[in-house]
């Protein structure tokens, strides 16, 4: 997942907190939205690894949003910038909303960029985690498939899977089988 | 009737005004047992006497004397506020009706014919000495009563209006949550272009510094050019060209806001809240709604109706105050998404401000409480319960009232009538 391919959504009802952050993450070419209904409308349209949502607008609030959002791309890494949020909406967003961090405005640069670049890096971690967990439950598959092969085999010949093979080829006997 | 002899300190002062000598030893050997006794042989010496201490406490006068007589002495004495509530008594051998009637016109408390008898004029002294001191009890009580009274009314005005300012902090402290935010939303992203700013002059100061060092050379190379070329656009040089200009414009816009944001705030909050002075209320209620956005922005749409009306003469941080609650209260009724609108308009004699709103109404058994001191419907913390009976209190001052008309489920509209001259209290 490099930069290129990176998006990255930004939620807010003011213009000009918009621009702000769409300059600062430049190099993600961020998507921009003036209200949470407009944001989930491109939610259909594209597929987004972080979100970064103001709490406060008119209309759908940030959290709510953000719950509505993580129904349709679970995947997302949903973020709150908020000037202010009570205990109520706090607590809604990490129970409900499961954001991963919640920044204050006004904010510092090099949080948000932290705040990003930290956020895209779980992402990946998480994907990369999925991508083995669905390795492991393959292979356990081909291996469970191998198991049964054995275990027919077995209960047709007993013992024919623990035949002793020499490195030439040969079947080693011991006094036991012999009897 | 015998008059109590006193200590000295608390005898009463006499003054005798007689021009015989005779009459002054006869009278004064009567009264020095009793009271003090100062004397005088003519008028002149009497007002004199008048002015000094001790201050006599009655005065017997005679009325034939030759210069001055006693009619045109008490005339000056009672036109002297110091010896104004001096009682004279005058002591005189003119046995008329008629001059007894001109002494007593002229404010003598008693009138009395030489010769008479000693104990009738010692009785007489002693009524009106008596009288004197009750006289003087009460007017020193009222005295007394109507410091209380001004006291009082002063402590009074002093509560009112600290009161009214804590309330108004109250509603500030209510806002402060929105106000923070309004606040926040500016300094975030000016704060955050300045940043991105610092990072857009190292590149164009790093193209500046390749340029300078390639000039530098005698003889500049196509490869130098291809490479300043190449640096140029790695730092996107025409992008930071625009973006740099937007940049500014909208920090300045933050800053503008957060001014504007401080200014209203001190408009409303400046405490010298008694000032009469003519104003224009619209700009009051625009202040008011730029300090409270955040409480009506998210979830009311705000209409605003404005007429054509005069400036008024009014306390204006005041009335905002009441602008304030009404629009408040309009926000909180409103529970999902709504409307407010805000009307003006005038008659003659008076101007009027509506503010409607589309919540939920006031259940008709709450309507004739709301302007009681306390009485709210709100959660605690969401209101004191002081907002509507402040407003009415201010509204009153200012000679106005306030019309309410709800229904329940579907708003309320309060207006608020003010006279354009008020006579002030």
């Amino acid at each position: 997942m490099n930069q290129a391919e990176t998006k990255i959504l930004i939620v807010d009802d003011e213009m000009n907190v918009l621009k702000s952050l769409a300059r600062l993450l430049k190099q993600y070419n961020p998507i921009t939205a003036i209200s949470g209904e407009d944001a989930l409308i491109l939610g259909q349209e594209h597929v987004f690894d972080l979100v970064i949502s103001d709490y406060r607008m008119p209309g759908i609030n940030g959290i709510d949003f953000l719950i509505l959002f993580k129904r349709m791309q679970p995947d997302a890494i949903r973020i709150v910038l908020t000037g202010f949020a009570d205990l109520d909406g706090a607590q809604h967003a990490i129970n409900e909303a499961q954001v991963f961090r919640f920044i204050n405005k006004p904010w510092s640069n090099l949080e948000i960029v932290n705040v990003v670049e930290n956020g895209l890096a779980h992402k990946r971690m998480l994907m990369e985690n999925r991508a083995l967990a669905d390795q492991v439950r393959t292979q356990q598959k081909l291996l469970d498939e191998k198991e049964a092969i054995i275990k027919a085999l077995e209960a047709e010949e007993p013992g024919i899977t623990k035949v002793n093979w020499a490195q030439d080829g040969s079947i080693i006997l011991d006094a036991e089988d012999l009897e | 009737m015998e008059p109590v002899k006193q200590d000295a300190e608390h005898k009463a002062t006499i003054l005798l005004v007689d021009d015989e000598s005779i009459n002054l030893s006869i009278f004064g050997q009567l009264l020095t047992p009793y009271y003090q006794v100062l004397v005088a042989t003519n008028g002149q010496r009497a007002l004199q006497l008048v002015c000094l201490t001790p201050k006599p406490d009655l005065i017997l006068l005679d009325v034939m004397m030759p210069g001055m007589d006693g009619y045109e002495v008490i005339a000056h004495l009672k036109a002297n506020p110091v010896s104004r509530d001096i009682p004279v008594i005058f002591v005189t051998a003119l046995n008329s009706d008629l001059e007894e009637e001109r002494g007593l016109v002229l404010g003598a408390v008693d009138y009395i014919y030489k010769p008479c008898h000693l104990s009738i004029l010692l009785a007489r002294i002693q009524t009106q000495l008596e009288l004197k001191s009750a006289r003087d009890r009460l007017k020193d009580q009222n005295t007394f009563l109507e410091t209380e009274v001004e006291r009082r009314d002063k402590d009074n005005r002093a509560v009112h209006a600290q009161l009214l300012q804590s309330e108004k902090l109250a509603a500030i402290g209510q806002l402060a949550a929105g106000i923070a935010h309004e606040i926040n939303n500016p300094i975030g992203f000016v704060s955050s272009n300045l940043n991105t700013l610092s990072c857009y002059l190292t590149d164009l100061f790093c193209v500046v510094d390749a340029y300078e060092s390639t000039l530098s050379d005698t003889e500049i190379s196509k490869e130098a050019l291809q490479k300043l070329q190449e640096l140029k656009k790695q730092k996107q040089l025409d992008y930071l060209r625009s973006d740099i200009s937007e940049l500014i414009a909208e920090s300045r816009e933050g800053l503008l806001r957060v001014r504007d944001i401080v200014q209203d705030l001190k408009n409303f909050a400046h405490s010298d809240a008694n000032s009469w002075e003519l104003a224009d209320l619209h700009k009051g209620l625009d202040s008011t709604l730029n300090i409270i956005a955040n409480e009506l922005k998210y979830h009311c749409a705000v209409h605003k109706r404005y007429g054509d009306i005069p400036q008024i003469y009014c306390l204006s941080s005041q009335l905002n105050q009441v602008f304030m609650n009404l629009l408040v209260n309009a926000g909180q009724a409103i529970e999902t998404q709504g409307e407010i609108t805000i009307g003006t308009g005038c008659t003659d004699q008076e101007v009027w401000v509506e503010i409607s709103d589309t919540g939920k109404g006031i259940a008709p058994e709450n309507l004739s409480h709301l302007f009681e001191p306390f009485f709210t419907t709100k959660p605690v913390g969401k209101g004191t319960g002081l907002g509507l009976s402040i407003s009415q209190n201010i509204v009153g001052k200012h000679g106005g009232r306030i019309e309410v008309t709800s229904n329940l489920g579907h708003g309320s509209q309060f207006r608020v009538w003010l006279p354009i001259h008020p006579t002030q209290s």
